[in-house]
């Protein structure tokens, strides 16, 4: 099954925010006043009694080649001044394939190149037997959202994608 | 007359793109800013997982059984370990309907499709390690005596099988995880050893003696003409002729004949050569039936 390719069409995902523990993590160096951390979880289903399955996001573990794995990025303005221009990027972990954003999340751009940044329906690559196709999730090799406005003061947000285990 | 038999090859390796079973993955993430002026970067922690070992396994018969001479069914297949991880497999030949045991079940070490002395005989039936996407050629050897009973060939990966998604917490390798994977980490063949499924190759062996007063006394010095007529009924590839020197005689130099032509005694371009007390002679790929005709002499001592 291509989970990858089903949530490029249609659906995204949701997460349970702050309940989860997260996979191991160092934490961050204290750089002020942008903070940013990431973690990452997998989804766990669980049949209730009446026979309705529940999803919810766990700290990962038995992640097998084909698991998807939810990627968390938390950031928050912790100075006193807004502060512009924010963009936040995050390379596609090697060994993994980019699968789609989170309910919540907005589209972000993203490089096949690891330079240029556009929409997905936006980018080409080299097909094999010469020429180029349209750019898909497993060509995606970085992915980026830029805030529309000054993040201010105290200020947070998350952003949230999938990322599948090769 | 000792025995002879005929041999084939085995398989080829398949490739493996899985992340390995214990590799890190890795998560960073960077945000740039405008503050005072300037732009900044800053860099979040690495968050971390451990990639879980999958196990997962194929089993192939490689060819169809090889009848020889004496009816023995010699018996090839190749296992693959599939998952991502280094796992050894325990592998176990039966026939029906009893369950008894099979004969000897050994790596190709060689690679010629037969248990000879070069191959390593299985112990328990338990594999060495094999690397994520590892190929191992196994043969096995059935005795006449099993008649004509189907054999089952199953191999089973060493950490478990089951139900995929079945875990073995922190068994896998680096201390991580293993699942087993869609194959159940357990696969099975049956192999009926007659049938169109068989080739049967069988070997007629007549001999000749002359001796030197022009009787047929198998005396010293005596010359004893040995032919083997191979009769296929099916496709086979790679099939090899060896027969041994018997004890007490010695080979004529420049004897072996295939179809007729000579061919020569050493291990040249031909398909003939005499080395080490074996006559051996390379009959190819066999496409269709038919039979092929070899011969040699050797001369009483």
């Amino acid at each position: 099954m291509n989970r990858a390719h089903a949530l490029a069409a249609t659906t995204a995902f949701a997460i349970v925010t702050s309940l989860a523990v997260p996979a191991a993590a160092a934490p961050a160096a204290d750089n002020g006043p942008l903070s940013i951390e990431t973690r990452m979880l997998v989804e766990q289903r669980t049949r209730a009694a009446d026979g309705t399955t529940r999803t919810e996001q766990v700290a990962p573990t038995k992640v097998v080649p084909g698991t998807p794995v939810t990627i968390v990025i938390d950031y928050r303005n912790t100075g006193d001044q807004p502060l512009g221009g924010v963009v936040i990027a995050n390379p596609v972990p090697r060994n993994t394939v980019f699968g789609g954003v989170a309910t919540g999340t907005p589209q972000p751009e993203v490089s096949v190149d690891g330079k240029t940044f556009a929409s997905l329906a936006q980018l080409r690559v080299p097909a094999t037997g010469g020429g180029t196709r349209a750019a898909t999730h497993s060509d995606v090799t970085s992915v980026r959202w830029r805030l529309p406005s000054p993040l201010t003061a105290g200020s947070k947000g998350q952003f949230a994608f999938q990322a599948v285990l090769k | 007359m000792a025995a002879s038999a005929l041999t084939v090859l085995a398989a080829t390796p398949i490739a493996n793109a899985q992340v390995v079973a214990g590799a890190a993955i890795e998560n960073v993430a960077r945000v740039n800013f405008e503050i005072a002026g300037a732009r900044r970067t800053v860099s979040s922690n690495i968050a971390v997982i451990k990639a879980a070992e999958r196990l997962d396994i194929t089993l192939i018969q490689t060819r169809p059984p090889i009848i020889d001479g004496d009816a023995n069914v010699t018996i090839g297949a190749t296992l693959t370990n599939t998952g991502n991880g280094q796992e050894a497999f325990v592998v176990t030949g039966t026939i029906a309907p009893d369950g008894a045991s099979t004969g000897p079940l050994a790596i190709d070490v060689d690679g010629d499709g037969r248990f000879g002395a070069g191959d390593t005989p299985l112990v328990d039936g338990r594999t060495p390690v094999l690397a994520p996407g590892q190929v191992l050629s196994l043969v096995l050897v059935v005795p006449a005596s099993a008649g004509t009973e189907p054999v089952t060939l199953t191999a089973v990966a060493a950490t478990g099988a089951g139900t995929p998604g079945t875990a073995f917490d922190g068994q896998g390798d680096g201390g991580a995880d293993a699942v087993v994977g869609s194959t159940g980490a357990r696969a099975s063949v049956s192999i009926p050893l007659v049938g169109t499924n068989v080739s049967v190759v069988s070997l007629e062996k007549r001999q000749r003696v002359a001796a030197p007063d022009g009787s047929a006394r198998a005396v010293s010095g005596a010359t004893i003409t040995y032919t083997m007529v191979a009769r296929f009924t099916g496709a086979v590839r790679g099939a090899t002729l060896e027969d041994p020197v018997p004890a007490g005689t010695s080979f004529v130099p420049g004897s072996i004949r295939l179809d007729g032509a000579t061919l020569s005694d050493a291990a040249d371009g031909d398909a003939g050569q005499i080395a080490a007390g074996q006559v051996r002679v390379a009959l190819g790929d066999v496409a269709q039936p038919g039979e092929r005709t070899i011969s040699f002499q050797v001369t009483i001592q």
